[in-house]
């Protein structure tokens, strides 16, 4: 059987090709490849930069190559994932999340939220507003109220 | 060179803001109880999302796809009446045993509910973090309540209808078990009643069944079960939206067990005859293992007591029991019962001599016989006596707003 290749096509005009096995896990990318002219130098993805693109692929790469058929299988591409989100700073995680939202990866998704709760799981409410840059529009006394009444969950 | 100064740049600008639906569906129904308790501060819109409804339901479906105990595993174990008190002992199971800095485990108070009054509270059930709750008033009225140990919040039943079938009512006669659990098509939790009474009209042992929904806030009678309960503590699990336990019919008394299961949702039961019987012993139904529904043989042999697990596999297609573990028992231990399991953990209460005990197993995994086990008897004092106990993973479901 032979493999057909894609090329897409980032942000900043970088040239990704895979293939059409790999590509078409983005429901996304799936939808353009069916639906759309493709353009001579790729499938533009607007929004997705070379940076985030070079990182999708390897993720798309990795689970469309290595479907787990026992547990030990299942349990090496859990690692690989783990090691995979081990090399991200936090900017790319959430520019990953954004990324697998667009391209519809339900897995990549799955995997980037579920990273940054684990991130977020020990962290107190000041380090969560910074984190994604939230305003406090509660006043000194709402705050101390809730507070309150959930203070077990600062101890 | 360029390519550094881009790559530096990138590293320090603010990060791209991560849409809120993503945030509030995808991210925080990850999150464990306490991380989202403290993050109702974060501000009004946090609060507003964290305390809806619509959240609490969200978090419980994607909290149960979680097969691996989490930090919000808790066991509780119930006191007997006082001068214990009347308390509730919360074990976390996910712990880290070697930890010498562990904290001490959180006692719950069950007196919120009525001071003074208290005899010996139970729990029937547990289901999405929800607990059934039984009281028992000192002039014998008994009360029931779900509620929620995580946000403390909680609401009364109103009382179920006495079966007037039944020669008399009192407890020695009856037996009746209570099922809790959830039906997701209808957003609806149920509690179901079985009691097990003398018939005034035919003067033998028949079993009568009603049931509540928080949809409609009343009880209401079901179609007529043909076993007889066959009685044990709590001796009704609900998996997968059956509410299973076992029964005998009459004239099988020669050893006969049925396990019989009652959908939640569709209100209809089946039955399907426990083969081979067991010759021996006792026949009990303890817990869920991966999923599925457990029943496990007690019974005497050369002076030990052996605990045999069967698993249940094809329930809705013939069904086959298939052993799957036999749990060893010390010299002069008696009464093991096991608890629950759940993500391959099975909990096993044993009396030996003149103390309890309660031993962890995993059968997947081979974890270690003691790990509950040791933290039981350290602390001796105030653990070691207890009535019931129950697997409970923490939600942020109000019982409150359970009821339209």
């Amino acid at each position: 059987m032979s493999t057909k290749k894609i090329t897409l096509l980032s942000s900043d005009r970088e040239q990704f090709i895979v293939d059409e096995a790999v590509a078409i896990q983005s429901q996304t990318i799936k939808n353009l490849i069916e639906d759309t002219v493709p353009d001579e130098d790729g499938i533009p993805l607007p929004v997705v930069h070379s940076r985030i693109l070079a990182k999708v692929t390897e993720y798309l790469t990795k689970h469309a190559n290595y479907k787990p058929h026992n547990d030990a299988a299942k349990e090496e591409l859990k690692n690989w994932d783990v090691k995979f989100l081990g090399k991200l700073d936090n900017n790319t995680l959430f520019d990953l999340i954004l990324a697998a939202n667009y391209l519809d990866i339900k897995g990549l998704l799955d995997l980037t939220c579920q990273a940054v709760a684990d991130l977020m799981k020990g962290m107190s409410v000041e380090e969560v507003r910074k984190l994604f840059n939230i305003e406090n529009d509660f006043t000194p006394e709402e705050e101390e109220a809730v507070r309150k009444e959930n203070q077990w969950a600062f101890d | 060179m360029a390519d550094e100064e881009e790559a530096t740049m990138e590293s320090t600008r603010a990060p791209s803001p991560i849409p809120d639906d993503i945030i509030f569906v995808m991210v925080l129904a990850m999150l464990p109880t306490k991380s989202l308790s403290r993050f109702k501060c974060v501000n009004k819109a946090w609060y507003g999302w964290i305390t809806s409804p619509q959240f609490a339901k969200l978090h419980v479906q994607k909290q149960n796809s979680i097969t691996t105990l989490t930090e919000d595993d808790l066991l509780l174990l119930t006191q007997p009446p006082p001068p214990w008190g009347n308390t509730l002992i919360s074990l976390p199971l996910k712990w880290n045993y070697f930890d010498e800095n562990h904290q001490e485990h959180p006692i719950l108070q069950l007196d919120f509910l009525i001071k003074g009054l208290v005899v010996g509270p139970r729990i029937l059930g547990s289901c999405n973090g929800l607990l059934l709750v039984k009281i028992i008033c000192d002039d014998r009225r008994q009360l029931l309540y779900i509620w929620n140990p995580c946000t403390k919040d909680y609401m009364k039943l109103p009382n179920p209808p006495y079966f007037t079938s039944f020669v008399t009512h009192d407890s020695d006669y009856v037996q009746t078990i209570f099922g809790f659990g959830y039906d997701s098509t209808a957003d609806d939790y149920k509690v179901l009643k079985l009691s097990t009474g003398l018939d005034i009209i035919s003067c033998s042992y028949r079993t009568e069944g009603i049931i509540y929904t928080t949809r409609t806030n009343t009880w209401r009678s079901i179609p007529r079960i043909p076993h007889k309960i066959k009685f044990h503590e709590p001796g009704i699990f609900t998996v997968d939206g059956d509410i299973n336990w076992i029964g005998t019919k009459d004239g099988d008394d020669q050893g006969y067990y049925y396990l019989v299961w009652f959908n939640i949702g569709s209100e209809e039961w089946r039955e399907m005859l426990i083969e081979p019987s067991p010759a021996k012993g006792d026949v009990y139904i303890g817990m869920v293992l991966g999923g599925k529904v457990c029943i496990y043989h007690r019974y005497y042999q050369s002076f030990r007591e052996h605990t045999d697990l069967y698993v249940l596999k094809n329930k809705y297609n013939g069904g086959s029991m298939s052993k799957v573990h036999g749990f060893p028992t010390r010299m002069r231990e008696y009464c093991a019962t096991l608890l629950f399991i759940r993500h391959n953990i099975a909990l096993r209460k044993s009396t030996c001599a003149d103390f309890d005990s309660l031993a962890a197993q995993d059968i997947g995994y081979n974890i270690p016989y003691s790990f509950v086990h040791q933290v039981i008897q350290s602390r001796q004092d105030c653990y070691l006596i207890w009535n019931t106990g129950m697997y409970l993973r923490k939600s942020l479901v109000s019982p409150r707003l359970l009821v339209g």
